[in-house]
């Protein structure tokens, strides 16, 4: 996959929005956005982009047509 | 018995009679129904002669052809070009794509409404808190030609960010898949 584009970046530790999952606190979200680490030594980041990524090989191809098909089978 | 036989001639002969008398109408029916039908028949030919011979008889509106020669030539008609002025203009602000992208992500958006609440609360958050931070919610983007993608997609994505506050997804094209 190559990142052709980013508009905006963000990095994000996901441990936040799990344990808001759990715990409805809305300090948790602002700990999620403020891109402030979850738990030390826990790597949970995940990196939002908007923008372009173009997946020309068949392996992506596959992998965003297959988010792509859960994602129609999960709202249907 | 000859009062008796007579009765019955009598009864008889009324009989006929009255056979008779029915039988008239029916007879003038039938002829009735015969000479209508020759009569439209007489009236069809009369209309197909009409038709041939009229070829003959009417023309159509006399041609001044003089005057025709005479008057200036009409006027050349002027361009408009206010759907061209239009349809760039929406081009411009990212209208079309951005509606196209909306018809085909609002299955998607009303899924990733409809699945996670969380997820709607952290975009409200990210509005509030950060909003030049990347959007968590996803949407799919479709475009069918690589032009699109390259000139228009970027111009409408930011356009589409600034109203909507940047939505993350992905576009399918013929030769792979493009994530906006």
């Amino acid at each position: 996959m190559k990142l052709i584009e980013a508009l905006r970046f963000t990095k994000a530790d996901f441990g936040w929005f799990e344990e808001y999952s759990r715990e409805k606190d809305k300090r948790l979200i602002e700990g999620y956005w403020t891109s402030h680490q979850f738990r030390e030594n826990v790597n949970s980041w995940e990196y939002l982009v908007d923008g372009i990524i173009r997946a020309d090989d068949p392996s992506g191809s596959e992998k965003v047509r297959s988010y792509y098909n859960n994602i129609k089978y999960e709202y249907n | 018995m000859r009062s008796l036989g007579a009765t019955s001639r009598r009864i008889e002969r009324e009989q006929r009679r009255r056979q008779r008398e029915l039988e008239k109408p029916r007879i003038f029916y039938e002829k009735m129904q015969e000479q209508e039908k020759a009569i439209l028949e007489a009236q069809l030919y009369e209309n197909r002669i009409d038709i041939i011979l009229s070829v003959h008889r009417e023309c159509g509106e006399l041609c001044d052809w003089a005057s025709i020669q005479t008057n200036p030539p009409p006027e050349k008609p002027s361009l408009s070009r206010n759907h061209e002025e239009m349809a760039q203009g929406r081009i411009r602000s990212g209208l079309p794509l951005q509606k196209r992208f909306l018809s085909i992500t609002e299955a998607q958006l009303k899924y990733r409404l409809k699945r996670s609440d969380i997820e709607i609360e952290f975009e409200k958050e990210r509005r509030r808190i950060v909003p030049a931070a990347a959007s968590r919610l996803d949407c799919i983007f479709v475009a069918d030609n690589e032009d699109t993608i390259k000139s228009n997609i970027q111009r409408s994505l930011r356009s589409h960010c600034s109203r909507s506050e940047a939505y993350r997804g992905f576009e399918i094209y013929q030769s792979g898949f493009w994530m906006v």
